[in-house]
C-alpha cells in the first residue's frame, strides 16, 4: 500500500490568533514496503506528518492517497475505518495510547475488535508482549502502574498486534534503555523483512536512521528540506548542523579523527566500517614491543 | 570542603501496592553537593521511583532520607521541594497552566514567590530553554520536545539547588540536547547547583562526575564514568551498552592495536590512535 501526499498543507487552529503551520507544501511518496526515517528539530512538523498517515489528521488542502483512499478536509470519518486497520500509529506519547485495565488487555483489544475471539486475540497479546520484553508478571498490571520505558514496550505491542501493513513509529525508543531499544529496533527490522511491511520511522537516533532506513527525509518548519539514501543525508556536516542534526556517533568520531590527520575515502557511517578504514591507518601492538 | 551529602539514602525499601516485588530493596546511596550524577538502569529498574523518594513523592515503608543532614518527615518536606527539582518523564499530563508561562509560573504560585519577582523568572527561564517565544501557546499543543523545554523551564524557575531530570531531553534534537546538556554545565559552574540525570543515553553518562547504577530497585554499582564504563560485560547484564569510544578500544585491542587497558573519552581515544598513526 503506497501512501502519497500531494500538496498538503496543514495549520492547527485556523483562522485564530494563534493559528500554527503545521505543514507546507508537502509532496513525498512512502513506497510500498519501504523504510524511511524522518528526522529534524523539535518543532519541525514530524508527529504531524505522521498523524496524516492514517488520517488522524485530515490536510486543510491538498491530499493525502492511503492506498486507493484519498484523504482530504471533507473526508468523513467512517470512510476511515478500513484505513486504520491498515496504518498502526505508535504515538510520541504512549501514555495517550492506553486504555484498557490490565496490560493484557490493552494489546488484546485490537486483535479483538477485528474479529479474532477472545482466546485468539490473548494468544495474539501474549506473543507479541514477549517479543517487545514484557514477562508475563506485568500482564495483569494497570498500564499506568508500569515504568515510562515499559509502557512504551505496551503501546508497541499494541499496534503490532492489529498486525498492520503500514507500521508508523513516532520517536518509538525514546525512554528504552540501550539494550532495548537495539532489541525493538531489530524487531521492526524482522517485521519489516518477513512481512514486508512498510516502517515510517521519526527519530532523533541519527545511528538508526543508517542502520535501519532506505530513505530519509529531512523536516524544516513544516516543509521538506531533503529526502534521499541515509548516506546522501549525512554527506554535508555544515547542512545537518544549520538543520540541529548531527552525524551518527560512528560519523562525529570519525570527523575527529580527520581533524587529528587520519584520512577517510568514503565516510564510514557504522563501527564496522570505521574498523575497516582505521585499522591499516594503525601499527600494530606487535610491532611496539 | 563540604562533606555532608546533600542526598544521603539509607536503607530504603519500597512496594507499590499489590506489587511482588518491592521497587527499591534496601538501597544507600549518597550523593555530594555540587556534583553531577547519572543514573542508570534498565527499564523498570527503579531510577524514576528512586527520585520520587528523595521529595517525599513516595514515601519508604523503611529507610531513611536525609537532605542536606535533615531527616525528611511531614515538617521538612515543604522546605526540601524548595530546593530539589525534578523533571519528570513523558511530560504529556503533567501541565496544569492555560498558557507556557502559566505553567513555568504554577511551581513558584505554590512556592510563594512574589509576583513581581515570578515574572522575571520566567521570562529567564523560558528564554534559557530558548521557548519565550510560546509564552501564550497552550502547553498541550506543543511538540513532543518543546513540552519538555517548558517542564524544564517550569523547574529552573523554581531556582532548586539540586536538579533531577527523569529522561527531559529524550525528545529534543541533537543539538536540542547539547543545549541542554550545556545550560546544565553552566549552572553548576556558577556554583551551589546538583545535577541527577536519570539517562539512558550512554554520551550524557559519560560527562558525569558519578555513575550510579541500579538493577532491581538495588544499587549495583557506583563510580566514576572510566570505572563504570570498563565493566562492558556487567553493564551488559543490566541492559545497558558501552559507549562508542570504548567499543571501539575494545575491538582494535582485540584486533591486536596497542592501546592502553582502561577507559578512553572519544578525546582520549582519538589522542591515543594518532600516536599509533603509520603512514603505510
Ligand atoms: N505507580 C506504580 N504502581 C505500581 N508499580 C509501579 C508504579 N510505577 C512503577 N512501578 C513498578 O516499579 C518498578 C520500578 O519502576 P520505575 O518507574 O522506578 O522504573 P525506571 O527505572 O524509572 O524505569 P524506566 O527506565 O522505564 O523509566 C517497575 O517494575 C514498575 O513496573
Ligand atoms: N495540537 C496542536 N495545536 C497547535 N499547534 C500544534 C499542535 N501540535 C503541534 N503544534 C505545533 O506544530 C508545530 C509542529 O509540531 P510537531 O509536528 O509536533 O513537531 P515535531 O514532531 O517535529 O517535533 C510546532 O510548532 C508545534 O508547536
Ligand atoms: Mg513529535
Ligand atoms: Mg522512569
Amino acid at each position: 500500500m503506497d501512501i502519497t501526499f500531494e500538496h498538503v498543507n496543514y495549520t492547527y487552529q485556523p483562522n485564530s490568533p494563534l493559528a500554527t503551520l503545521g505543514l507546507k507544501d508537502i509532496n513525498l511518496k512512502f513506497t510500498s514496503g519501504s523504510y524511511v526515517a524522518i528526522i529534524g528539530q523539535t518543532g519541525s512538523g514530524k508527529s504531524t506528518l505522521l498523524q496524516h498517515l492514517n488520517a488522524l489528521l485530515r490536510p486543510s488542502s491538498g491530499r493525502v492517497l492511503i492506498g486507493d483512499q484519498a484523504v482530504m478536509t471533507t473526508t468523513k470519518n467512517k470512510e476511515l475505518h478500513d484505513l486504520r486497520r491498515s496504518v498502526g500509529l505508535v504515538f510520541q506519547f504512549p501514555e495517550s495510547q492506553l486504555f484498557e485495565e490490565t496490560v493484557l488487555k490493552d494489546v488484546a483489544f485490537a486483535p479483538k475488535n477485528f474479529g479474532k475471539s477472545e482466546a485468539e486475540a490473548t494468544e495474539i497479546a501474549r506473543d507479541t508482549l514477549r517479543l517487545v520484553g514484557i514477562d508475563e508478571s506485568l500482564e495483569d498490571k494497570m498500564p499506568f502502574d508500569l515504568s515510562g520505558g515499559q509502557m512504551r514496550r505496551v503501546a508497541i505491542a499494541g499496534v503490532l498486534a492489529m498486525q498492520p501493513e503500514v507500521l508508523v513509529l513516532d520517536e518509538p525508543t525514546a525512554g528504552l534503555d540501550p539494550l532495548g531499544r537495539q532489541q525493538i529496533m531489530q524487531l521492526f527490522q524482522r517485521i519489516h523483512e518477513e512481512r514486508g511491511i512498510t516502517i515510517i520511522l521519526v527519530t532523533h537516533q541519527m545511528d538508526d536512521v543508517v542502520a535501519y532506513a532506505d530513505q530519509a527525509v529531512v523536516m524544516s518548519h513544516g516543509e521538506i528540506a531533503k529526502v534521499g539514501t541515509p548516506a546522501e543525508v549525512f554527506a554535508d556536516l555544515d547542512w545537518l548542523t544549520a538543520h540541529n542534526l548531527e552525524l551518527p556517533s560512528t560519523g562525529r568520531l570519525v570527523q575527529r579523527l580527520q581533524q587529528k590527520g587520519f584520512k577517510f575515502t568514503r565516510m564510514p557511517l557504522t563501527v564496522n566500517e570505521l574498523l575497516a578504514d582505521l585499522e591499516p591507518q594503525l601499527k600494530r601492538g606487535s610491532q611496539l614491543g | 570542603m563540604n562533606s555532608t551529602p546533600i542526598i544521603d539514602v539509607k536503607n530504603v525499601t519500597y512496594s507499590y501496592p499489590y506489587a511482588e516485588q518491592p521497587a527499591l530493596n534496601q538501597i544507600s546511596l549518597q550523593i555530594m553537593p555540587d556534583q553531577w550524577i547519572a543514573i542508570v538502569g534498565h527499564n523498570g529498574s527503579g531510577k524514576s521511583t528512586l527520585a520520587k523518594t528523595f521529595n517525599g513523592l513516595i514515601e519508604p515503608q523503611s529507610g531513611e532520607i536525609y537532605f542536606n543532614g535533615e531527616l525528611l518527615s511531614e515538617e521538612t518536606i515543604w522546605d526540601v521541594r524548595r530546593q530539589l527539582g525534578i523533571v519528570f518523564q513523558n511530560p504529556d499530563n503533567q501541565f496544569v497552566g492555560a498558557t507556557v508561562a502559566d505553567d513555568v509560573a504554577f511551581g513558584m504560585e505554590n512556592n510563594g514567590v512574589p509576583r513581581e519577582k515570578m515574572l522575571v523568572r520566567v521570562e529567564e527561564a523560558l528564554k534559557q530553554v530558548r521557548m519565550w517565544d510560546y509564552r501564550h501557546q497552550e502547553p498541550a499543543r506543543l511538540s513532543g520536545g518543546q513540552k519538555q523545554r517548558v517542564e524544564l523551564a517550569g523547574v529552573l524557575a523554581q531556582r532548586p539547588k539540586v536538579i533531577i531530570l527523569d529522561e527531559a531531553t529524550s525528545m529534543l534534537d541533537p543539538q536540542g540536547r547539547s543545549e541542554i546538556i550545556e545550560l546544565m554545565m553552566q549552572l553548576r559552574e556558577q556554583g551551589d547547583f546538583t545535577i541527577i540525570s536519570i539517562t539512558h543515553d550512554v554520551d550524557e553518562a559519560a560527562l558525569a562526575d558519578q555513575i550510579v547504577l541500579i538493577d532491581s530497585g538495588e544499587l549495583i554499582t557506583q563510580g566514576t564514568p572510566s570505572e563504570i564504563f570498563t565493566q562492558a560485560e556487567r553493564l551488559h547484564e543490566h541492559g545497558l551498552i558501552v559507549p562508542l569510544s570504548e567499543q571501539v578500544r575494545t575491538d582494535l585491542v582485540a584486533a591486536g592495536v596497542g592501546l592502553p587497558d582502561k577507559y578512553l573519552d572519544e578525546t582520549q581515544l582519538v589522542d591515543e590512535l594518532w600516536t599509533l598513526h603509520s603512514n603505510m
